[in-house]
């Protein structure tokens, strides 16, 4: 499985934070299902944040601390 | 009837916890982090129900209520990123260090990490001081959640109370384990619990479209960010939620993990969790401003409260009201946890008896929850700021010390030298802007919209570069305990 580099997976993360400043739906007090649109939109990039955060566990994971080892305790 | 639901959901909580004293072992190491046993699933629910609390519930939807839908965006949907982003590049590897060396509490790890016992102390009165109006916006929430939905019967002072006995009772019990069983629990209750409030109330008032109909015809500039939320407001507050890579009962639920994959699934479902839990509230604060106009400052907080108990009367309310229950609970335990877990290693241990028995441990930190929620208790009948301004002050300073754990964990050449700069500085410009904002609803710096937290940042993060420069860097054998070229076993010398 060939791993994201780290520079692009900062580089997307900038991104999306950057996304998180919808300017252009400021004062659009218009609705979109159901909902004002400057709340769909937050909303809609919370779930977004899901995916890229999938994304960056199955091809970014620092799969160096995996090799730390189980305790041997009772797992809940 | 209320009462009767309430009183058998807090009773039903408290047998969680007891039921999870059958695992325990007796040792501290499973009483202040379970052994470090706990799962993807219980992890998620345990970490995100830490994370939600009265404020989550209570003080987003009478934030809301002033300042309509652009509260989810300040908080929320910046957590939904920012969060799972913290739990990948420090959670994991907080959880790794803490696995090898033992540690159980953040102040272990400073101390060690930079050889600084003076460092450790000073870190330990700053977190402790910062954890206090955290810890009280629990109490103040379930307080007023209590008193509200018995119209009165069950008076604030009575309802913090019940709240803080039973949440030390299940602590007493179950330790971290019995926290992250209860957490679980509660945290399934408030997502489903918020979710039918919010169906049933809208349908109540007449469906989605009727509501936002009518907002849009009373409140139209809630249904907007315009010039309630401006831009440097929106960009700053999104420094407030780095404050979970520094709280310290979310360490303490790090290390409670089986494994560094356990965090898989906490950092991709969180933000989904997130939606759950803030939508529903951001909304229905909302919508209190159709029947509950006027009201004032932190009078706002109760408004969800008051809608449950207009529209969702009898058992949904009682249930409902539970739910409140569960969230503000979920998070006081955790906090009360790490708090005597600190005072029980960082203090009592460290600087007395480094041999104590797992027993004596394990009765210190029972003892000193207990003492926490009697001050927690008092200092919330006298507090009387709003329950999302009190947390967004605590917030803000635990953001503030993120250069301290990033350097830590990714900076060779950091020292000493450099965490005391950085602490120092969040010290004082936290003081500073709290006693400049006593008088000054809404403080922002300059007036201009730019949160504290984000000045605090960039000057704690200078303080530790310039400091670390300056200092004298530590010995390579230091360093190359904490930065192996190759993978440390876990039972890697200390």
């Amino acid at each position: 499985m060939k791993s994201l580099p780290p520079a692009v997976v900062y580089l997307v993360l900038l991104a999306v934070y950057i996304l998180h400043n919808d300017l252009w739906l400021w004062s659009d007090s218009s609705l979109f299902m159901g909902l004002p649109v400057g709340l769909t939109y937050h909303i809609a990039y919370s779930l977004f944040a899901t995916v890229l955060m999938y994304v960056i566990v199955r091809f970014a994971w620092p799969a160096h601390l995996d090799a730390e080892e189980a305790g041997e305790g009772r797992h809940d | 009837m209320i009462k009767i639901i309430i009183f058998s959901y807090l009773a039903l909580v408290v047998l969680i916890g007891t039921l999870s004293n059958k695992f325990f072992r007796g040792t501290g190491e499973d009483y202040f982090v379970a052994s470090r046993s706990i799962g993807p699933f219980v992890l998620l629910m345990s970490l995100f129900g830490t994370q939600m609390t009265a404020f989550s519930i209570l003080g987003a939807s009478g934030e809301s209520y002033h300042r309509g839908i652009g509260v989810f965006g300040l908080m929320a949907s910046s957590s939904a990123l920012v969060v799972p982003v913290i739990f990948f590049f420090i959670g994991t590897r907080l959880w790794a260090v803490g696995k090898r060396f033992g540690y159980v509490t953040q102040v272990q790890y400073f101390r060690d990490r930079w050889q600084s016992d003076a460092l450790g102390s000073l870190l330990f009165v700053v977190l402790v001081t910062l954890m206090i109006p955290y810890l009280l916006i629990g109490v103040m929430g379930g307080s007023l959640t209590l008193s509200n939905m018995t119209n009165g019967d069950i008076p604030a002072w009575a309802g913090g109370l019940l709240v803080c006995g039973v949440v030390y009772l299940y602590i007493w019990f179950g330790g971290m384990r019995g926290t992250a069983w209860v957490n679980t629990f509660q945290t399934l209750v408030f997502m489903i619990l918020g979710a039918t409030a919010y169906f049933v109330i809208v349908r109540k008032l007449g469906g989605l479209d009727t509501v936002m109909q009518t907002v849009a015809e009373n409140n139209p500039e809630l249904l907007i960010r315009g010039e309630r939320i401006n831009f440097w407001k929106m960009l700053t507050y999104t420094c407030i939620p780095l404050s979970a890579a520094m709280f310290p009962h979310l360490f303490m639920h790090w290390l409670s993990a089986r494994s560094a994959k356990a965090f898989k699934v906490p950092i991709i479902f969180y933000p989904i969790c997130i939606v759950i839990v803030w939508v529903p509230s951001v909304l229905l604060g909302v919508m209190g401003t159709i029947d509950f106009a006027g009201l004032q400052g932190p009078a706002a907080n109760s408004v969800l409260i008051d809608m449950v108990a207009r529209y969702a009367p009898g058992v949904l309310g009682g249930l409902l009201a539970a739910g409140v229950f569960a969230a503000i609970m979920s998070s006081l335990d955790s906090q009360s946890l790490s708090m005597g877990t600190m005072f029980t290693q960082d203090i009592v241990r460290h600087f007395g008896n480094q041999e104590m028995s797992e027993k004596r441990q394990v009765l210190l930190g029972r003892l000193f929850v207990l003492a926490i929620l009697l001050v927690t208790y008092a200092l919330a009948q006298v507090a009387n700021r709003s329950i999302f301004s009190l947390a967004v002050w605590s917030f803000s300073g635990f953001a503030a010390l993120l250069p301290l754990v990033v350097a830590a964990l990714f900076w060779k050449r950091s020292n000493s030298t450099g965490a005391f700069a950085s602490i120092i500085t969040v010290a004082v410009l936290w003081a500073y802007f709290f006693i400049s904002a006593s008088d000054v609803p809404g403080y922002t710096v300059g007036g201009l919209g730019i949160m504290p937290v984000a000045v605090m940042l960039i000057a704690s993060s200078a303080a530790m570069i310039i400091g670390s420069l300056v200092g004298k860097p530590l010995e390579k054998a230091i360093v190359s305990r904490f930065f192996p070229d190759q993978v440390h076993s876990v039972n890697s010398p200390h």
